[in-house]
C-alpha cells in the first residue's frame, strides 16, 4: 500500500515536474531591476521526485523497500523524464544510498539539516549522471556544457524540497501510521513526525 | 535471520545499482560497440520501455494538454478584454480626433478674427416655429457676455445673443424672423440687409433693400459689411440661392442660405471685444441693425 502510494505519488510529481515552469509565476516574463528572470532560469526544472528520495533515504528503516523505491521511482523517471534508459534508475538508487549514509552521520531531523542535504542529493545526481554520460557517452563536451545548468537545478529542487518532505512525510502517516514503521508499532511516526513536521 | 536479512538488503541494493548501471552503459555506448550480452538485454527490454514509455507518454500528453488548454482560455479571456479595450480606445481616439479638427478650424477663425473673442459650446438647438435659437454654455468670461452681442462659428455668422443667464446663454440664430444684418456681396460690392425667414422646414434667409441696379446672382456669397458695428467686417453670412428681378419697384429680392450649418454646430465664438473702427461701444439692449 505505502510503496504502491509513493510510486504513484511519484508518477504525479514527475508529470507535474514536466510542467511545473508554466505554474511558476516568475517564469512567465516577470523581471527584476530591469532583468528578465526566465533566460537565467533555463535549466531550473527541478526533480520533484528527488526529495522523496531523500526522504526514503532518511526515514525508511527496511534497506530493501527503500531501494526498491527508489528503483521504481527511477524507472517512472526513465520513462517520463527522457534520457538515456536506466540512468535515472541507477543515480536515484545511488542518491538514496547517499541519503542513508548521510542520515547515519548528520543531523537530519529538522529542515534545516535536510535542505542542505536536498541541495547536496541534488549535486551529487546532476554530478553522477554528468560522469556517466563523460564515460560512456559519443560527445564528451556535452557533459561539460550541461554543467552550467547543475546549480540552477539544484537550487530550484531544494526551494521546492520542503513541500516534497512534508507530502511524502504525510503519505507515510496516511498509508502506514509513521514513516518506516509497522502499523502495530507503539511508536508510529514518532520520530519522522518531529522531524518532517518542523 | 538478521544476518540474512541484512546480506539480502546489501545485495538487493548492490543489484539495483550494478543493472541499471549495466543496462545503462549498453544503452548509452555506440550501437556499433555493444556485445552480445548487450544485445539481448536491449532486446528484451525494449518492448517493455516501449510499451511503458507509451502509455507514460499518453498520461503525460494529456495532462500537459489540460495545462496548455488552460492557458489558452486564460490567453483567450485577456485577449478578449484588450481587444474591447482596444476597440473602444479606436472610438475615443476617432472622436479625439474630430474634435481635434473642430476645435483646429475654431482656433483658427479665432486667430483670425481682428476682436477679443470667447469660446462657447453648444448644449442645445431649439429649432420652434416662432424662434431659431440655440442654447450655449460659455467656457469662461460668461459675466463679460452681454446682450446683442455677435456669435460667430466656422461657417461664418451665427446669430446674436439673445439672453444671457450665468455661463449660459441663448443665441438667436441667422435663420430667426427677428435677425437681421447688414451685408455686402464682395464680388460687386452690392449691400443689402439680411433677414431671417423663420421657416420651420428650412435654414434660409432673405436679403433686402438690394438695388434693382445691383448685380448679384445665385452662388455670390454675402458677408458682413462692419455697418453698425455689431460684426465686424467681412463675416460670411449667408449664400445667394435665388434671384428675383422685377421690373417695378427699387429693390429685388434675393434669397439665400446661411453659411453656417446649425445642425452640425457645436463651437462657436462670441464676439466681446469691441469691432475695429469707428463704432460706439456696444451696450445692452442695444437694436440690432
Amino acid at each position: 500500500m505505502r510503496s504502491t502510494a509513493y510510486l504513484l505519488v511519484g508518477l504525479v510529481l514527475i508529470l507535474l515536474q514536466g510542467v511545473v515552469f508554466r505554474f511558476l509565476p516568475w517564469a512567465s516574463g516577470v523581471s527584476v531591476l530591469g532583468i528578465e528572470l526566465r533566460p537565467l532560469l533555463t535549466g531550473a526544472t527541478p526533480n520533484l521526485v528527488l526529495p522523496m528520495v531523500v526522504y526514503l533515504g532518511i526515514h525508511e528503516e527496511s534497506m530493501a523497500r527503500g531501494a526498491l523505491l527508489s528503483f521504481g521511482l527511477g524507472w517512472e523517471l526513465d520513462l517520463l523524464g527522457g534520457g538515456p534508459a536506466f540512468i535515472h534508475r541507477f543515480t536515484l538508487v545511488a542518491v538514496w544510498w547517499l541519503s542513508k549514509i548521510a542520515s547515519a552521520r548528520v543531523s537530519t531531523q529538522s529542515v534545516v539539516m535536510r535542505l542542505p542535504l536536498a541541495f547536496a542529493a541534488s549535486l551529487a545526481e546532476s554530478a553522477i549522471i554528468l560522469t556517466l554520460l563523460a564515460i560512456f557517452g559519443q560527445d564528451s563536451k556535452r557533459p561539460l556544457e550541461l554543467t552550467a545548468l547543475l546549480l540552477p537545478r539544484a537550487i530550484s529542487t531544494t526551494l521546492l524540497a520542503p513541500a516534497v518532505f512534508d507530502l511524502s512525510h504525510r503519505l507515510a502517516i496516511f498509508a502506514w501510521g509513521g514513516p518506516g514503521r509497522a502499523p502495530q508499532s507503539g511508536s508510529a511516526g514518532q520520530s519522522g513526525t518531529s522531524g518532517a513536521g518542523s | 535471520m538478521g544476518f540474512y536479512r541484512r546480506y539480502r538488503d546489501i545485495i538487493l541494493v548492490i543489484l539495483l545499482l550494478a543493472v541499471p548501471f549495466f543496462f545503462l552503459r549498453a544503452s548509452i555506448r555506440n550501437p556499433e560497440d555493444l556485445n552480445g550480452i548487450d544485445r539481448n538485454l536491449m532486446r528484451v527490454m525494449a518492448p517493455v520501455q516501449f510499451l511503458a514509455a507509451a502509455s507514460a507518454r499518453r498520461l503525460s500528453d494529456w495532462f500537459s494538454d489540460y495545462v496548455y488548454l488552460v492557458d489558452v482560455r486564460r490567453d483567450n479571456n485577456r485577449l478578449s478584454r484588450e481587444m474591447q479595450r482596444l476597440r473602444h480606445d479606436v472610438g475615443e481616439l476617432a472622436r479625439v480626433q474630430a474634435e481635434n479638427d473642430r476645435l483646429r478650424g475654431l482656433l483658427g477663425l479665432k486667430e483670425s478674427l481682428p476682436v477679443e473673442t470667447i469660446s462657447a459650446a453648444i448644449t442645445t438647438k431649439t429649432p420652434t416655429e416662432f424662434f431659431r435659437v440655440a442654447q450655449l454654455a460659455i467656457d469662461h468670461g460668461g459675466a463679460r457676455v452681454r446682450q446683442n452681442m455677435p456669435v460667430i462659428g466656422p461657417g461664418g455668422a451665427v446669430g446674436l445673443i439673445r439672453t444671457v443667464s450665468g455661463d449660459s446663454a441663448t443665441v438667436q440664430l441667422v435663420a430667426d424672423a427677428g435677425f437681421g444684418v447688414d451685408v455686402v456681396v464682395p464680388r460687386t460690392r452690392a449691400r443689402g440687409f439680411v433677414r431671417g425667414v423663420g421657416d420651420e422646414s428650412k435654414y434660409a434667409v432673405k436679403v433686402e433693400y438690394v438695388r434693382r441696379s445691383d448685380e448679384v446672382e445665385v452662388g455670390d456669397l454675402l458677408v458682413t459689411s462692419g455697418v453698425g458695428c455689431r460684426f465686424p467686417e467681412g463675416i460670411a453670412v449667408a449664400k445667394v440661392t435665388q434671384v428675383v428681378k422685377r421690373d417695378f419697384g427699387s429693390y429685388q429680392a434675393v434669397i439665400a442660405e446661411p453659411t453656417v450649418d446649425f445642425s452640425r454646430l457645436d463651437s462657436v465664438l462670441v464676439v466681446v471685444g469691441e469691432v475695429p473702427g469707428d463704432c460706439p461701444r456696444l451696450e445692452s439692449g442695444a437694436r440690432s441693425p
